[in-house]
């Protein structure tokens, strides 16, 4: 089938139709009037005025050699309904009739050979799974391929001349889509919602761009649509199951968080029923390393990543945490954190948790004489250097460790797990001592997570 | 100095022949037979006759009734005819003559200054018009 033209509907077609008739039927006819499309139909009505005027020029009578003129309007309306393989008969007269065929002869073999692209075209659009529609410069509808039916529901004839609007979900959206064609000229991979004859809605992904004529004047739109009913299933889907997951590792946390609060629980009780200060002060800095452990969790299930931790916030908890359990106010001993709004992996923030926890509780427990001064403080820092490593800083100004204290050495439980976990964090540590307080400084590679904007903005 | 040349050729379906003025004339003779091998050999008696500035033309195509779009297109896109001919005349009489002109200057546009006359007088003259 080659009607391309028919199917856009070009009312040219049905005033040369007219006007055929009347030449037909011997009748005087006003010239046609050509469009500004300057297109194949243009020629046409070109061709045909000539020949009206050739008629009249040459004094010729409709009747005085019927048959040829037939014949010669036959051609007409064949080269007007796209038909090129009619030819009008050259009969070697050389007279205007056989100068009339020649030229539609012409003029058909011309158009057909452009004709054919637009035939090659129409068979891509009919095969085309995604819907196609074409739009007129007043944004109502010029044309739909099979699957834009086919998807909807219509008939041809119910949406040719129809707004857009009326198969879009929400009308409101043709206003939306042109004027967001008319700045950018195209608009690709936007969604919105089809609305079928019988009412159903239907989620498609579109793209939408500029029509124009041979003159790169506006004359419409095509909109390619992809139905993503599964896609967005599908999408709703994993949602739902991330969301399931969500939950449940929350809950996993919360557990394991009640459970580590619970072990804690425990070693408080038992501290409480040993006289032994010694042991009483075992049973306290496990306490505390439980708890260092069990905010971790706590922390996690509070936030909306489950993998990582804001270090910043749980450095501060666990800090003030270890003061009110050592009865120590942030008034008698300032408490300074500086650390940078950064992501730790849970791997990566239980060692840093209870490396910290240690050289706190250190600091509060060993670090400083009953009556401290006004100005004596805790520091903790995490800063990244330029090589990316970080550096954990805790420093107090207290009286300091014993002189000749080695920490590589020491026995303390405390300082070996310091040491050990230093290692696994494969970091290196600088210990500073004097009388005038101590600094424990460790730099290691961690893999860092920064945030994204979303989650710092949130 | 308008350079006399006394070059003519003539194929099977045209006779070429320079005039006094230095226009090239090109008399299509009555050939209802005429193929593509006449209009390349045709095109080929153009080059013989080029000699490096473009050609003005004059096309008698009163004796031609019959044309095919592959014989226009072979015309009017050629880069020979492109390149050598810097303007052409057509000269027509018959209806017919008239049409195939008509069609040679408006569907396949020709690529250089083009016009149809009935009078071959006139015709020289607006070729004269265009400096050789």
């Amino acid at each position: 089938m080659r009607s391309t033209k028919n199917e856009l509907e070009d009312f040219r077609l049905s005033k040369i139709r007219t006007f055929i008739a009347h030449l037909n039927a011997g009748e005087s006819v006003v010239p046609l009037e050509p469009s500004a499309e300057s297109d194949e139909i243009d020629a046409i009505i070109h061709e045909l005025n000539q020949f009206a005027l050739a008629i009249e020029g040459e004094g010729l009578q409709v009747g005085v050699d019927d048959q040829r003129l037939i014949q010669i309007l036959d051609t007409i309306i064949n080269i007007a309904v796209l038909d090129f393989d009619h030819k009008a008969p050259v009969t070697g007269a050389g007279d205007v009739f056989d100068a009339v065929a020649t030229g539609l002869n012409a003029l058909g073999e011309e158009l057909q050979a452009s004709t054919v692209s637009i035939a090659f075209l129409d068979s891509i659009f009919a095969s085309m799974v995604d819907p196609l529609i074409v739009l007129d410069a007043r944004a109502k509808i010029q044309m739909m391929n099979p699957a834009a039916l086919e998807m909807l529901g219509y008939h041809r004839e119910e949406l040719i001349g129809k707004g857009l609007g009326l198969i879009l979900n929400d009308p409101e959206m043709q206003d939306f889509m042109l004027e967001a064609l008319a700045k950018i000229a195209y608009v690709r991979d936007k969604e919105t919602s089809f609305r079928t004859k019988d009412g159903a809605e239907i989620p498609i992904s579109y793209s939408l761009s500029v029509l124009r004529n041979h003159h790169g004047s506006y004359r419409g739109a095509v909109c390619v649509g992809r139905d993503i009913t599964e896609k967005k299933r599908i999408n709703e889907q994993i949602a739902y199951s991330l969301r399931e997951k969500e939950v449940l590792l929350k809950e996993i946390h919360h557990r394991v968080k009640n459970n580590l609060q619970i072990i804690s629980s425990l070693l408080f009780l038992q501290s409480k029923q040993v006289k032994d200060p010694e042991t009483v002060a075992i049973l306290q800095d496990s306490q505390n390393r439980v708890r260092s452990m069990s905010l971790i969790h706590e922390k996690l299930y509070q936030t909306d990543d489950l993998g990582k931790i804001e270090i910043k916030t749980y450095i501060e908890s666990l800090v003030q945490s270890l003061f009110a359990s050592f009865g120590v106010s942030t008034k008698k001993i300032t408490l300074k954190i500086q650390a940078e709004d950064v992501f730790f992996s849970v791997d990566m923030a239980i060692p840093l948790g209870v490396i910290i926890n240690e050289l706190v509780s250190n600091s509060l427990k060993h670090g400083f004489h009953e009556n401290v001064s006004n100005d004596a403080y805790v520091d903790i820092s995490i800063d990244q250097h330029p090589d990316d490593s970080w550096m954990l800083t805790v420093e107090d100004n207290g009286i300091g460790f014993p002189k000749g204290f080695d920490l590589e050495s020491s026995k303390s439980l405390g300082l070996h797990l310091v040491r050990n976990l230093v290692d696994q964090l494969n970091g290196t540590f600088e210990f500073t001592n004097s009388t005038e307080g101590a600094r424990l400084q460790i730099q290691y590679f961690p893999q860092r997570e920064t945030p994204s904007p979303e989650v710092l903005d949130s | 100095m308008i350079k006399q040349r006394t070059e003519q050729i003539e194929t099977r379906t045209a006779k070429f022949w320079f005039d006094n003025n230095g226009i090239l004339h090109v008399e299509h003779l009555a050939a209802p037979d005429r193929g593509m091998s006449d209009i390349e050999e045709n095109i080929s008696a153009i080059i013989d006759l080029w000699q490096g500035t473009p050609l003005r033309v004059l096309a008698d195509i009163r004796a031609v009734y019959t044309t095919t779009r592959e014989e226009r297109h072979l015309y009017t896109n050629n880069e020979v005819i492109k390149n050598q001919i810097g303007v052409i005349a057509l000269l027509v009489s018959s209806p017919i003559s008239r049409v195939i002109g008509s069609m040679l200057m408006g569907i396949n546009m020709l690529p250089m200054p083009a016009k149809l006359f009935t009078s071959e007088k006139d015709a020289l003259e607006w070729l004269k018009g265009f400096r050789e």
